[in-house]
């Protein structure tokens, strides 16, 4: 699925780590790891709002949609 | 005085009794597979009825009658139709392994299944091919009963027709598995998808 989570560039820019907003947000380090992994199938209204209130950003900061070629270079596929 | 109270535990009972059903079942397929492949004359019984009525009974008495039945007995007959055509206890070797195949596939599914969560594995795949396995066989028996039945019908058998022994039961066993399979394929699916969604 062409669509990119951009979490580690927001993090980066809000110096804070995967942990501190997965206590944050209010769930569980390993589901924030997988959907920072781009390996979520979806993702739930709700935990999009908690995560743009905790970093400060629009949901468009956070995903991002990419052409197959362009999603199938940047996977190294 | 404590008294023991004691619970009979029926579930325990009937698990036993179905694996030592299983372990009869598996030495009965073996044992028929073996007999078949091995033996020079292999005899093949197939049962006949007249063609004018459906059931001949000759009355002995008031209230008593005699049922005729007729066997037909083929001598040194094919493998592949000893396989198929059932004996005279009312089983064919691969009828007897495909049950088996079906039954073993129960007692590893109630197994392997939890219940409070029953698509957390995908279990379509053995199922699909419990599925397979019986839908082969009905074809293959009805196959063998059409041809067996249409070659020596037209050359001897004047007056008599073979009792076909369809096992619809595997028809509708295998449709139902492959019901139970798609389900459960679709289940893992859905349960895959919302263990990933965040």
């Amino acid at each position: 699925m062409p669509i990119v989570v951009n979490l580690d560039v927001m993090l980066a820019k809000r110096k804070m780590n995967l942990t501190e907003l997965s206590s944050r947000v209010g769930i569980t380090i390993a589901n924030m790891s997988v959907l920072k992994s781009g390996k979520a199938k979806a993702i739930r209204f709700s935990t999009l709002d908690e995560i743009c209130k905790v970093l400060n950003c629009q949901p468009g900061d956070l995903l991002e949609y990419l052409d197959e070629d362009s999603y199938k270079k940047l996977m190294g596929d | 005085m404590k008294t023991k109270s004691y619970r009979f535990n029926w579930s325990r009972f009937i698990v036993k009794r179905v694996y030592s059903w299983l372990v009869v079942l598996t030495v009965l397929a073996i044992f028929h597979i073996a007999n078949v492949m091995t033996s020079d004359n292999r005899k093949l019984v197939l049962q006949l009825e007249p063609t004018s009525e459906k059931i001949q009974i000759d009355q002995i008495g008031s209230q008593l009658g005699l049922i005729r039945h007729y066997e037909l007995q083929i001598d040194s007959s094919s493998w592949f139709y000893s396989l198929i055509i059932e004996n005279n206890i009312g089983l064919s070797p691969l009828t007897t392994l495909v049950t088996l195949i079906i039954a073993s596939l129960g007692f590893v599914l109630r197994g392997a299944i939890d219940l409070k969560n029953p698509f957390s594995k995908d279990f379509s795949k053995p199922i699909i091919i419990a599925a397979v396995a019986s839908l082969l066989l009905f074809i293959l028996e009805y196959l063998a009963y059409r041809n067996l039945s249409q070659s020596i019908e037209l050359k001897q058998l004047d007056g008599f027709h073979i009792v076909r022994t369809d096992n619809f039961w595997l028809c509708f066993t295998s449709l139902g598995l492959f019901w139970l399979a798609s389900v459960m394929k679709k289940g893992y699916h859905l349960q895959n998808e919302q263990n990933l969604t965040i």
